[in-house]
Parts: C-alpha cells; structure tokens; sequence
C-alpha cells in the first residue's frame, strides 16, 4: 500500500513540482534503501510490485519498470545489502549509482519496445539533477522506510523464538 | 536450497514475469486487465492530480505575485523616469516659446534693437517687485532702457552692473510711465502707475477725450526714456471723478513679469529704421 502510494503521488503529484528541471523517483528511491537493508528475496519482490504500479500509474509500457526496479533492487542487494542501519554512507551512494543506471536504462528500454527516445534532451542535462532531487527525497524516506521494513519484517518473518532480527 | 540460489530464481522468475507483462503490454493482449486496475485507481489519481493541481496553481500565483511586484518596482521606476522627462521637455517647450514670441517681436520691429535676457532674480524683500536679468553694462543695458515680453512692454531698467540689469516691473508701485490710449476716435495723453494687485492705473486723461473701456494703451515716448508704441495694455474701466477735471482708466497690463522667464531690452533704434 505504501508503494502504491508513493507511486501514485510520483505520477499523479510531482509531476507539477518539477525540482532543478527534474521530479524525484520515489519508488525507485524506496526500492534501493529497502534492498540495501535487505538479504533475499523480499527486496526482488518490492522492486517488483514498485515497479509494476509505476508502469500501471505513469506512461511507461507494463513491465518496464517492472523489470529494472527488480534489477536494481537485485544489485543493489547483492552490492550493499544487509548495511548496518545506522551506515548512511551506503544509502546515498546505492540511491546515487541507482539513479545513474536507471534513466539510461528505462530510455534504452522504451526505445527497445519502439518508443522513439531523444537523448540528447533526456539524459545529459537531467542526470545530475534528477540524482540530487532523488538523493533529496531519500534523506526524506530513510527513516520512515526502516520503520515500514522492520514492521513488514516482523509481521511477515514470525519465528520459533520470537521476531526475527 | 541457499539462499543465493533462491534469489536467482526468484530473480529469473520475476523477470520473465516482466518480458510476459512487457508483450502481453505490446500485443494489447494484457490492455483490457490495466484499464481494470486503472478504473479502479482513477478516483485516487484524480483527487491527487485535482489537489497537485490546485496547489502548483497556487504556488504559481506566488511566484506570479512576486514577479508582478517586481515589475511594479521597475515599472514606477521608469515612470518616475518618464514624469521627470516630461517635465523636462515641458520646461523645453515653454522656453521654446517665450523664444519664439521674443523672436516675433523681433520680426515684427525689424528697427528695435533688442538684447534677449532672462530673469535670473526677483526682489526678495517685494518692495520693488524689481527683477533681475543676467545682461548687463557689456551688453549695452543702461538705466532707463525699455524692457519688453510677449510684444509688451515689461519694465524699465533702474540698475545695471557690467553682468546683470534691475528691471523695475510696469506693475510696480513705483514705476510711472507717460501713455498714450489709441482707440476708434481718440488719442489721448496720460501717465500710468502701478498697483498692487497687478492693475494698472491710468492717470491724468483729459475729461474731454472719449476713452472707452478696450481701447488699447501704448507708450507715448514723452520724455524720452522709453520708445513711442510699445503696448502696455488695454482699458478695463473708467473713472470718473466730479471733483477733476481729469479721468483715470484702469488698465489690464499685456505683460505679467512675475508669469516671465525670459525678456529683452531695447537698446534703441537700429540706424535707418
């Protein structure tokens, strides 16, 4: 529901508060700082589900995101997951690279299923803005994402001997 | 199976789940399901998209606002700019024209004469009402020349220095000058005094003379002093006193010297006028 709802605002909301000429990736965001938390397949699966509501809410053929947030969410993982929750080195620095690969890949992406892609009005003037305003929105969501992952973790991972750490 | 391996299955799985959604997407196979799920969702986005909506329009008024008193400033700038260069071009234009009637003038009387000087002092204590031009001795002024404005007479001058003239004003209570009243049937002799109040009082008009109220007043060169025909004014009223024999005429003056920037003097005659 919270994915849902960041994507909803990511398309529906921030579309009319451009940020340096750039919008923040929300669920993108969300998805790298829950992977880096994360050892498994639980972060494959928020990559997933965040991927596919922003295909369904924004103008991206179904799928597309789909597919990169879960390699995102896959890389950033097997990369820095598991950090200590206090590190906010391996946040920014996984929310930054992220941003880096994303807007290339959902170009070639779109261009791969036939969509014709400018470039050069695309990428080299919005990369270092849109990874600033991500970086902006991740500062917002650190916190209220770990609280959401230790409550999702706890109710999802009951154990034998209590709440699993 | 470890966990590594069930990442890359899950990982496999979840992709080829996007490559099947991405052509089932392409092929409009899947396009019936999203309209669905969007269907249901629409109410949710409209309501955000209303309120981004009305909030980037509020936010835009804001920046509208300030760019609008921004421009204000600039804008009252520039009319301030605008006033003081109209009233710079005023003041030309008026000058302009006390130039262009001090040159008629000067057409008119090719014989005069004349030294164009301007006003550049007035009796500060108004006893005199004296005014004061910036011509002087090395302009040829000398006491007792006439000084006339608009093709009337203005004053006489009572004072010079080499650089500056003291006018005493035709108005003045001081000032007396020997007229003459030229009207359909009459031509008679007089002298005139100033007022305060700007009027002019013609005085010693011989009771058998037929003046009539507009009849037109000039100089009449008795004395020497001033040149015969400078106009002066024109009659307003007649007083008739039973005790004299003489009358008196209040005359409205051509030329108000406290309304003048700019006069000239006549220095004489031109030879062969």
């Amino acid at each position: 529901m919270f994915v849902v709802l960041l994507a909803l605002v990511q398309t529906s909301v921030l579309p009319y508060f451009e940020i340096l000429g750039a919008q923040p990736s929300l669920v993108l965001v969300v998805v790298v700082i829950l992977a880096t938390m994360q050892v498994g397949t639980r972060a494959l699966l928020w990559g997933f589900g965040g991927g596919l509501v922003v295909d369904l809410f924004s103008a991206a053929p179904l799928g597309t995101n789909a597919l990169l947030f879960t390699v995102i969410a896959y890389v950033a993982g097997a990369g820095f997951g598991g950090v200590d929750r206090t590190n906010l080195v391996i946040p920014v620095v996984a929310i930054a690279l992220a941003t880096f690969v994303y807007y290339p890949a959902v170009l070639l992406a779109l261009q791969v299923q036939g969509v014709e892609v400018a470039w050069e009005a695309h990428l080299p003037g919005r990369l270092w803005p849109a990874t600033a305003v991500n970086l902006t929105a991740g500062a917002v969501l650190l916190f209220p994402v770990r609280v959401l992952e230790r409550w999702t973790r706890s109710r999802a991972v009951p154990t034998l001997r209590g709440v699993a750490k | 199976m470890r966990a590594g391996q069930r990442a890359a299955v899950v990982l496999t799985g979840l992709l080829v789940a996007a490559v099947v959604l991405s052509v089932l997407h392409n092929t409009g196979a899947g396009v019936p399901v999203e309209s669905l799920i969007l269907r249901a969702v629409e109410p949710v986005r409209s309501t955000f998209n209303n309120l981004a909506r009305g909030a980037s329009a509020a936010l835009g008024d804001l920046r509208e606002i300030g760019k609008l008193q921004d421009e204000n400033v600039v804008l009252r700038a520039e009319l301030a700019e605008l006033r003081a260069h109209m009233a710079r071009l005023n003041n030309a234009e008026r000058e302009n024209n006390l130039f262009r009637e001090a040159l008629a003038y000067l057409d008119e009387h090719p014989e005069l004469d004349l030294v164009t000087a301007r006003i550049v002092g007035r009796d500060s204590l108004d006893v005199l009402d004296t005014i004061v031009l910036d011509r002087g001795a090395s302009s040829g002024i000398r006491v007792g020349m006439a000084v006339i404005a608009k093709g009337g007479l203005a004053g006489r001058v009572i004072a010079v220095t080499d650089s500056t003239a003291d006018v005493i004003p035709v108005h003045s209570p001081q000032s007396t000058v020997n007229v003459l009243v030229q009207g359909a049937d009459v031509n008679a002799d007089g002298t005139l005094d100033g007022a305060h109040g700007g009027e002019l009082v013609m005085r010693h008009i011989d009771a058998d003379s037929r003046v009539e109220i507009g009849d037109f007043v000039m100089t009449s060169g008795l004395g020497g002093s001033l040149p015969r025909g400078i106009p002066v004014g024109h009659v307003m009223a007649i007083q008739i006193s039973p005790a004299s024999v003489l009358h008196q005429a209040i005359v409205e003056p051509i030329v108000r010297p406290e309304h003048l920037d700019v006069v000239q003097v006549i220095r004489g005659q031109t030879a062969g006028a």
